[in-house]
């Protein structure tokens, strides 16, 4: 049978970044971090042009923004991953005896979403050199030419300083026909293909689930249907001026933006009152259905109309009119699902607002927020209570739990808290991911580790023990407490 | 670098310890134009320990003027051998 286009375009694709990633393994810690460092440099230098790029190219959120976003994606993702031993030997335990050794995984595929196309790139290629795996960039459509020339400017700059030839490749150029290929094929054989190492989906569910049923190892991400607690021992100004400013970043649309208040009917009042002081407007009954039909569709998804919406273009669209200068809508709810859209994700500036009765009716709240599409991901508290934050914690469903501080730039990290620094957030088993974790360079190689002599004195002691003969593992006769303390005799 | 072997038609060629994209870009076209009309070409490796992209290049460039079988790399240490493996060219080149 002859080869489909989409399989010559993959076979291409990948004995290229097979080439390099078998130079790529030959370069020591010192030459790969030069080749990182320059890459950072390379992005940081044209933050401005590219954060102008993508808002111009997608339509979506503000560019100013969007320079904090590369800032974070080249800078911040750098300053975490520049003394991370990647190399070699890069740990060795004398009383373990355990050495352990880096190798690179491979080539990988990094799915990049039109919401934050360039700093997602930034991220992913430093992440990727920093472990000597070569990187294919897979562009969402509607970021082809921001997404094409970030992944430029770093190629050239990784050249510059010998990385290998096509360390950094990319699927699309600006001037690719989608009208003459198929383009769902074409990332499905790429996926699939029996040379890529690892796929790294950043994106929405189905590009997600495409990357973990395509047979090739994959570290995805999950929706966010993020609930804010807020207790009553919260400093109330302070909450909602955090929330705005996370809320309005980027006009909302990072995956661990807040999407729902969750307030204690003690301090609803004084919340109200503030988010009303600092410029959120609380939309009436007719009010919220109206924007409901504009922001989420049919299928109970958000629309892409309102993704990275300002509030001006949001009320036009909705036909509604609000106050000048307001900074974010506020729905307030009584109920989660179906029958409440904006219970639902929506990444532009709307919140969902709930009233609950006491701590524990917070929490429950909370739980079916979680539980409607947003389990794994992230959940944000303001509270001075540490108790209050502990069952917080331990009650959600949540890769990250943020305290008293911004949710999308604190789950991203590094920027307000000590998490570490990403753009691809697992969200776990429950977001059907294999991990909770921030994705970073440390989940790009393999290591292999050395095991030296080192016996297991109790074991071998207790081997020693016969009686009459025989070992005491043979017989059934002595009670397990018994077992055990004779295996940790002496120790 | 590149010398020929037994037969006008045969030749061996050998490398620097560091085929570095310098050293590649300085000797191309000298290899290329000393293997153009052999009839079967060895790259004997023996004192290599890196490779860059362009030494890949230019060892596709020197299989392709001669019948297959009548290419052969010879004498790499593993960590080389390694490489040729991952880039998915041992059995191309005949790599030993």
């Amino acid at each position: 049978m002859p080869f489909t286009n989409a399989q010559i375009k993959a076979d291409l694709l990948l004995t290229k970044a097979k080439q390099a990633a078998a130079i790529f393994e030959q370069l020591n810690q010192k030459q790969t971090d030069k080749i990182v460092k320059a890459v950072f440099e390379a992005g940081m230098k044209n933050r401005v042009k590219l954060a102008k790029m993508a808002a111009s190219e997608t339509g979506i959120g503000r560019w100013e923004d969007k320079v904090m976003k590369n800032v974070v994606g080249s800078l911040f993702v750098y300053e975490d991953i520049k003394n991370l031993k990647t190399v070699g030997i890069i740990s060795d335990d004398p009383e373990s005896g355990i050495m352990e050794v880096a190798l690179p995984i491979g080539p990988i595929l990094a799915i990049i979403p039109v919401t934050n196309p360039t700093s997602t790139i930034l991220f992913k290629i430093l992440t990727a050199l920093k472990t000597r795996n070569p990187v294919i960039i897979s562009p969402a459509r509607k970021a082809i030419e921001c997404s094409v020339e970030t992944a430029k400017i770093c190629y050239e700059a990784a050249l510059a300083v010998d990385a290998p030839e096509d360390c950094i490749q990319w699927t699309y150029e600006k001037s690719t026909d989608f009208s003459k290929i198929d383009h769902h094929a074409e990332t499905q054989e790429l996926m699939a293909h029996k040379d890529l190492a690892l796929i790294v989906a950043t994106g929405g569910s189905s590009i997600v689930k495409a990357a973990y049923t395509s047979g090739t190892p994959a570290l995805g991400v999950g929706s966010g249907n993020v609930p804010v607690l807020i207790d009553k021992t919260a400093d109330i100004p302070f909450a909602v001026e955090q929330i705005l400013i996370s809320k309005t970043f980027d006009n909302g649309t990072i995956c661990a933006s807040e999407q729902a208040i969750v307030v204690e009917s003690h301090i609803s009042n004084q919340l109200i009152e503030e988010f009303k002081r600092q410029k959120g407007y609380f939309l009436s009954p007719e009010e919220i259905k109206a924007v409901e039909k504009i922001a989420v569709n049919k299928k109970g998804m958000m629309s892409i109309d309102v993704v990275g919406a300002s509030v001006g273009t949001i009320a036009r669209l909705a036909g509604i009119s609000v106050p000048k200068g307001t900074k974010l809508l506020l729905a307030t709810l009584d109920s989660v699902g179906k029958g409440s859209p904006l219970s639902s994700e929506v990444l532009c500036p709307i919140l969902a607002f709930y009233v609950a009765g006491d701590l524990d009716s917070a929490l429950n709240i909370c739980v079916e927020l979680n539980f409607y599409g947003g389990m794994g991901h992230s959940a944000a508290i303001y509270s001075n209570d540490e108790t209050a934050i502990k069952k917080y914690a331990e009650t959600m469903n949540a890769g990250r739990i943020i305290v008293n501080t911004p949710s999308s730039q604190g789950a991203v990290g590094n920027v307000y808290n000590k998490l570490h620094t990403s753009f691809t957030l697992g969200c776990g088993t429950s977001g059907k991911n294999i991990t909770t974790d921030n994705i970073t360079a440390r989940h790009m190689i393999n290591i292999q580790r050395v095991a030296r002599r080192r016996i297991n004195e109790r074991f071998e002691n207790f081997c020693k023990i016969e009686e009459d003969g025989k070992n005491l593992f043979y017989d059934e006769s002595i009670s397990i407490t018994e077992l055990e303390k004779i295996y940790n005799k002496n120790y | 670098m590149c010398k020929p072997a037994n037969s006008k038609t045969k030749v061996v060629c050998t490398f620097s310890k560091r085929m570095d994209t310098t050293e590649c870009i300085k000797e191309e076209s000298n290899i290329l134009e000393k293997i153009d009309k052999a009839g079967t070409i060895t790259f004997d490796m023996q004192d290599v320990e890196y490779i860059a992209s362009s030494f890949l290049r230019i060892c596709r460039k020197a299989a392709d003027k001669v019948e297959e079988g009548n290419f052969t790399i010879i004498n790499t240490a593993a960590p080389v051998s390694k490489i040729f493996r991952i880039a998915g060219l041992s059995k191309i080149l005949n790599i030993s």
